[in-house]
């Protein structure tokens, strides 16, 4: 096992030494890049063969990008978990680009559940009247805060992302914006609905506990 | 669970998990490494990277990328 130096003065001195830590990397990122394929379901239509083609393509790809970053790596991890991090980056996107290339925020809004939906929903009951009265309540604050304190576009992107499945790096593309502003925008969303949990008076813990069923 | 009733109950957690401060996913993707080596040390990434685990307990996205980065580490690092 190569130590980060190891790999770093291998990988950036042409030669033989560097041909087989490229090779050691190739398959030390495939093997990993095959275990998690064979956990995703929506893969589970591909053969075996189409698999490992799927896997090695991907690799590949990504061998170039950790060379052309190499001087990026600070140390922090193994040399080999930062390695396989770009790899399995790299094929997310893609898997992800390839699920939603054809699907707009329109279709995704009209497809799925709707707000409308949320906001016309009761909850559940709860074992007791007490509880049951302090779930309506908990409940009623996050539809006036969905209904009236959100903005159009943070209700959208709530919708897209947490109703709807959408991984936010699509809902950005589709908005023609980045996560980053995405991101600020659901976190914004997310401090206001709890400001206006908490002040219904009840512990955390507990309004956590009152929806775990 | 019917969607509507899920969408609620994620939104409450999610809520309720969120500071006023909160690093991005940026920043999370670029410490994710580090996060992963230390749990696979036996540590406790939760302590040591705080921030961290925080995103990733009210970001779906990342949260993904973290366990399919684990997945694949340890799959990697088994038949070595």
């Amino acid at each position: 096992m190569r130590t980060n130096e190891q790999w770093l003065t291998e990988l950036n001195t042409p030669g033989v030494a560097h041909d087989a830590a490229l090779n050691d990397l190739r398959e030390f990122i495939l093997r990993g890049v095959m275990g998690y394929l064979h956990t995703r379901s929506d893969l589970a239509r591909l053969d075996g063969r189409d698999l490992a083609h799927l896997a090695q393509d991907m690799v590949q790809e990504a061998l170039i990008k950790i060379q052309a970053n190499i001087d990026s790596f600070q140390g922090k991890s193994k040399f080999t978990t930062w390695a396989t991090k770009i790899a399995i980056n790299h094929l997310i996107s893609e898997l992800r680009r390839r699920h939603w290339q054809n699907v707009s925020l329109q279709q995704v809004v009209e497809g799925g559940t709707t707000l409308e939906d949320v906001l016309a929903a009761e909850p559940t009951h709860a074992g007791n009247p007490s509880a049951s009265a302090e779930r309506q309540l908990v409940w009623q604050a996050v539809q006036s805060v969905l209904e009236n304190d959100l903005t159009d576009r943070q209700r959208q992107v709530l919708v897209a992302t947490q109703l709807n499945g959408v991984p936010m790096q699509e809902v950005a593309k589709m908005l023609n914006t980045n996560v980053n502003n995405l991101y600020k925008l659901l976190h914004d969303a997310r401090l206001k609905l709890k400001k206006t949990l908490l002040a219904q008076g009840l512990e955390p813990e507990y309004i956590l506990r009152l929806f775990s069923g | 669970m019917e969607r509507s009733t899920e969408f609620v109950h994620n939104l409450i957690q999610l809520s309720l998990r969120s500071r006023e401060t909160e690093i991005g996913c940026e920043a999370c993707e670029s410490a994710l490494d580090q996060y992963v080596d230390l749990l696979l040390a036996g540590e406790n990434p939760e302590q040591v990277m705080p921030a961290l685990a925080q995103h990733l307990s009210v970001c779906a996205c990342c949260h993904s990328e973290y366990e399919a980065l684990l997945v694949a580490v340890i799959a990697a690092a088994e038949k070595e």
